[in-house]
This record gives structure tokens, sequence and C-alpha cells, in this order.
């Protein structure tokens, strides 16, 4: 049986309108010359032969239509066309001859019909995660949608307040065909829960005999907004072209968070291979004297009293050089020691270059050495110390004594070092005694990447998204 | 008793209402604490027409099958996005009022209001209120303006048509619940409810489906 229709005066043209909803219809839309009205008064004017064109719906419903559900009939009263930036929707609205309402949305090429709900555990919109529990029918749902919708085109008759024009917030939520949809603005929360239909079954309850278009596509191309409106009109042409159904956009927040979480998956197991390529190329030990470890400085040579050499191999990457060093000083129940350690790399300097430095230093009185004929061109710089002692009846002990250091150059050959080391008598204001004995052990690498980075960085983009999931679902999770 | 304007017997049986609405010639009689009637040859509101709901005063039905519940009257009430109705139910000796929206069902009853109220500017959509007069932590879903734009049956108050008032609805321990804010903004109807499904609610006559 239809929904008994009233009729009232358009408050533009004074056009007989039919109306279904009675006292409880709040807006309603002239046919003839496109006013939309809101009791009394016009409050927008709608080009309805354009329109119409423009937003003809994807699928064959019509105002008028009747299908069962809940096991009473209702009729299809009004429509809305909603858009969003990259697509756009239909809300079909319907009422029962005993005036409960269900809103039919027609999105994606399906159906999903929609009631309105009090949640058993409201969600604040404005402060949502990526998955929300709203009632005790089910587990969690995903968020995948949120934005904000504008409308673009209304047809027939609501029981509500719209405007062409008017935009509003939303969120969509998914669980299997259950759905879950919020409307809100400063002044009101909707919540909304419904379930999608096989569209091919809305057909047959409407009994459309026609054939259910294919999905819609839409293009998601956010860049171009420009002209979107003539882009998004009807083009039900996916099944002739064999492109992929259409997607909506999926919530931009969980695709970042998958996509931090995989790079940083990708970083921490580049770093653990790459690492894995560096070669060792040469280790050397040297002893100190302790003749000079207690004074001023010590300067390391090889066993025979001369600059250490050093060959550096080419390398695909860059070099590491590690430092060992194990000085030992005074014993007793507490002390400590600093040892500051100079690596220089040396270049040997042209012969020529040579003859004219040794004139010149011959000729100011300088003293000419082995080093004379070295030129500096790198230098690292590390303190090596031990710090020991008892707390509270307890024996501690820390030691810093191996050090790491990363260089690169573009002229690999021959190369001398010069290992130059030092007491540190006042560091970080504390007083140490003198080392009576060193020994230094210098590694020097090839083929080194500079994973630290990847591994660090694979760790913080494993760790935050993480992160970042379970505090945006901490309503969730605590339920 | 009969209708001062029109003479057709009243169904009085709830004495100490103020208002009654005659069915047969839609004139509103005011009544006095003394039970007797007088006419109000100025009416306040016009009787509602049609209301397009599944409910009308007089029907009788029964809430998840036990409670019978019998409708007394209702007011409509129009607010910027629509109209919801209010409907006055007797179930055995206490009254209640079943909000009806959009197809959400609210059987609500009332709270004393033992607090002072918080100030309504300090209410919105999304916030939440915690521990006020004694009710678990709501959380408010709507902050509006709305007026009685009609009323039929027999109400227990003498409506303010067109008068606005500020409500305030919101979800708490699984309940809905609804302040109602004067324009004075010092006094206030406080109304805690369960919300039921369409299915709960079985009116007489009326069958039941499937999705």
């Amino acid at each position: 049986m239809p929904l008994e229709a009233q009729q009232v005066d358009c408050r533009g043209c004074g056009a007989k309108i039919d109306i279904h909803a009675g006292l409880r219809t709040k807006t309603f839309v002239c046919e003839y010359c496109g006013s939309v009205c809101d009791n009394e008064k016009v409050v927008a004017v709608q080009d309805m032969q354009a329109k119409r064109k423009e937003f003809k719906p994807w699928s064959h419903l019509r105002l008028g239509m009747k299908a069962q559900f809940l096991g009473r009939e209702y009729q299809i009263i009004g429509r809305i066309r909603a858009k969003e930036q990259t697509w756009w929707w239909d809300e079909w609205f319907m009422l029962s001859e005993t005036g409960f309402p269900l809103w039919l949305q027609e999105g994606e090429g399906g159906f999903t019909i929609f009631r309105v709900f009090y949640p058993t555990y409201p969600i604040n919109p404005w402060n949502v995660g990526s998955f929300v529990k709203l009632d005790n029918t089910g587990g969690n749902a995903q968020v995948r949608e949120r934005g904000s919708g504008t409308i673009a085109f209304i047809e027939g008759e609501l029981t509500w307040n719209a405007l062409p024009g008017e935009t509003f917030n939303y969120i969509e939520c998914y669980r299997g065909p259950v759905r879950y949809s919020i409307e809100y603005s400063e002044k009101e929360i909707q919540y909304l829960r419904g379930e999608t239909r096989d569209s091919q079954k809305i057909y047959d309850k409407f009994g459309i005999k026609e054939q259910v278009p294919p999905p819609l596509t839409f293009d998601d191309d956010d860049d171009d907004d420009d002209d979107w409106e003539t882009e998004r009109t009807y083009q039900p042409t996916a099944a002739a072209t064999g492109e992929s159904a259409p997607k909506k956009k999926g919530s931009s927040g969980v695709v970042l968070l998958v996509a931090m979480t995989v790079l940083g998956l990708v970083l921490l197991l580049t770093s653990g291979i790459v690492t894995g390529t560096s070669k060792h190329v040469k280790s050397y030990t040297f002893k100190a004297r302790a003749a000079t470890s207690s004074g001023d400085g010590v300067l390391l040579t090889d066993d025979n009293g001369k600059p250490i050499k050093l060959k550096l191999p080419k390398t695909t990457g860059a070099y590491e050089l590690r430092l060992a060093a194990s000085p030992t000083g005074r014993k007793g129940w507490r002390g400590g020691y600093c040892w500051w350690t100079q690596v220089v790399f040396l270049k040997e300097r042209p012969k020529a270059e040579l003859k004219k430095l040794k004139e010149y230093l011959k000729k100011e009185g300088e003293k000419i050495d082995q080093w004379t004929r070295f030129e500096k061109v790198h230098e690292v710089n590390a303190w090596f110390g031990r710090y020991w002692g008892i707390d509270e009846g307890e024996r501690w002990n820390e030691n810093s004594f191996v050090k790491q250091h990363y260089f690169r150059t573009d002229d690999p050959g021959p190369y001398y070092i010069r290992v130059y080391t030092n007491n540190c008598k006042d560091y970080y204001s504390r007083k140490f005694d003198p080392v009576s004995r060193a020994s230094l052990t210098l590694a020097v690498y090839k083929n080194v990447w500079m994973t630290r980075w990847m591994f660090w960085g694979g760790i913080l983009l494993v760790v935050i998204p993480i992160g970042l999931f379970f505090w945006s679902n901490r309503s969730a999770f605590s339920d | 008793m009969a209708c001062p304007s029109c003479g057709a017997p009243i169904d009085a049986e709830r004495r100490f209402d103020e208002v009654y609405n005659c069915e047969y010639c839609g004139n509103t009689a005011y009544f006095t604490q003394q039970v007797s009637a007088e006419g109000d040859a100025a009416p306040q509101g016009a009787p509602i027409a049609n209301i397009f709901s599944r409910f009308k005063v007089g029907q009788h039905g029964k809430i998840r099958g036990k409670m019978d519940f019998n409708i007394l009257g209702m007011l409509q009430i129009e607010y910027p996005s629509g109209y919801w109705t209010e409907w006055r139910l007797r179930v055995g000796e206490y009254e209640y009022w079943l909000q009806e929206d959009e197809g959400i069902y609210v059987l609500f009853g009332q709270r004393p209001i033992e607090e002072p109220l918080p100030p309504v500017e300090s209410f919105a959509a999304g916030s939440s209120l915690d521990g006020w007069n004694r009710l678990p932590r709501w959380f408010i879903i709507e902050v509006n303006k709305a007026k009685v734009v009609g009323y039929d049956g027999q109400l227990p108050f003498p409506p303010n048509v067109g008068e606005e008032f500020t409500y305030i609805d919101g979800l708490g321990g699984g309940q809905v619940i609804s302040m109602e804010i004067e324009a004075d903004g010092q006094s206030a109807n406080l109304s805690v409810g369960d919300p039921l499904e369409y299915e709960d609610i079985q009116i007489s006559s009326e069958e039941m489906g499937d999705w």
C-alpha cells in the first residue's frame, strides 16, 4: 500500500507538491521550479533538469518505489546526492507507513541499509582511532573512511533540514557486512548502523527488472579538484574495460602506519644484510712504553719505531676503524683513568714538495724528522677509560675500551698512521690516575655501509606505528 | 465530565491532569486542581493532524512482551533537524515518556535534580559530564534548541507551545540521558531512559516481521 500523499503548495511557484510524511516533512523539493522548501520558506533553488541529469543515480532506483524490509513496506520518498572530493554516493530515504525511517545508501556499486541507533559505547568522532567498538553485536569495526561530504542535490522530501551545498563530517566503519556511519557537527553526533546488501537482492525487493549496472569507477586523483564534478558524472565503465572494482579511498592513517611498519622492517632487514658485507683489512697492536705513558703523551710506532704503514684497498662503501684500548694503571679499591687517543692518517708528500719543505725547515731552523715527509689527511680522536670502586659493599666497574669510526676517501692506496696518546688529567671534572701501561689494537675494515641509521630508523619506523596504533585504539583495548 | 466546547464525554481517568485535548472537536481543555473543567477560549496549540507515527493517543500495547502500557498523551517537538515526538505512557502505577525520533525509541523516566545545573555553555557534542547528580559519566551527543509545536491527549502540564528550550542529550552506562533547560537557564527536567528497538514495542494489531 503506497504512502498516503498530502498536497502542499510550493513556497516558490505555488505548484501542488505531494508529500508523504505529513507534518514530519521538513524539507521538500518542488519538481517543477526546483525550490528547496523548509517549512514556509524557500531555502535554495536547484535547476532540476540539469541536476537530475548530472546527478542521475547509478542504480535504477527512483522516488516512489516500494520494497519490503523488516516485514513492512517502505517507500522511497527522498534522495540526497552527497559528494566527497574523489567520489559520490546517494542516500535514498525510505519511510514505512508507520513512520519508521530507513536509509538505503548506494555507493561503490552496492547498497547498505542504515538506521539510526544509540551506541552502547559512544565514541568521540573528533578523537577516533583506527578501530572502534560501538556495541556488543561483535568485535571492533575498522575505520575505513573519514572526511567531509557535501550535499550536491536533493529530490523528494526529507524529515530533517537539508540544504544543497551543506557540508557534514562523517566516519565510516566496517566489520564484515556490518557498517557504522557517524555523522557529526559541533551540535550533534548521529550514529547509524547498517548492513551491506547484495545489489541483485535489492533490485529483486524493489521489483526492478533491469540488470544491475556494473560498479562505478572513481578517479582517486586528489590533486585535480578544479572540475571534479564533471569527472564524477555517471560512468558505469568498469566491466567493459576490464578494470578492477572501484575502491573508495581507505583510511589514509592506517595506510600510512602500515607503510611505515613495512619500510621499517625493510630497513632492519637491509641493515642486517649489508652489515655482513664488511671485510677486515688489517689489524695492528701496539704497546706504549711505561715511561712515556705517565707523562704528557706517548707516540706509538710499529715495533721498529717507524710510522705504521697501511694500504687502504678500494671499497664499495666506507672504511671502518675499530680502536680497542687496554690501558692499565694504579691498582686499588677505587680509582679511574682516562686515555685520549688520536689516530692520524698520513700521505707521503711528493718528492719535489718534500725537498722544498725540507729546505724551508732547514732555513727556519725547524726540526726535520721521520714525520716530515708526511702530510695529514684524516684524524680520529677517541677517549678510553675505566672507573671502578665500591658502593654500599658492592664492587662496580665501568669501562669504555672500544670505539668505532667510519670514514671515506676517494684516494685509496698507501697510507701511514701515527698514533698519539695522552692521559686525561681532568676529564669531565674528575681526577684520574695516569696510565702506566697501554696497548692499542687498531683494525681496519672495508666495504662498510653506514647501516646504523638504517637500523635505528627501522626500529623507529616499526615502533612508532605500533605505538600510535595502540594509543589511537586505547578505548577499544580498554573494554 | 464533558468537553466544555462540544459536550463530548471526556475520559478523565487521570484526574490530576491539567490539559485534555478533545478527540471529537479538537478543543483544548484546562482543568483546575478541583477537577472542574474550564474551556480555553484561545488554545495555544492546534491539535496534531498527522504526525506520521505508529503510535496514537489511546493505543495500548506491551514493551518487551511484559510491560502493558496505555498512551495517554503526546507532545510534538520541533528542533532544527526535524521533529520528534514524546508519548506519555502509563505503565501500571507509573508514567513514562516514550521518545520517538527518526526510528529511535527511548523509554524515559524522570530523575530529580539534586545538584546545581552546570552552565549550558559548558555543554557541547563530544564533551563529557562526569559525576554530576549521581549519574554515570555521560558523553554528550547533542546540544540544541527545540520547541513544542503540537500536543494531543492528556498531559500532566499545560505545554508552552512555541517557547524555546535547550535540550542536551547524552549517552552513559548504556542509557540515554536527556536534560531540558528552560529559557531562564535555571529550571530543568532530567530524564534517564533505555533505548528500545522497534521490535521491543508491540502495539495491538501490529505484526512484526524480519529483515
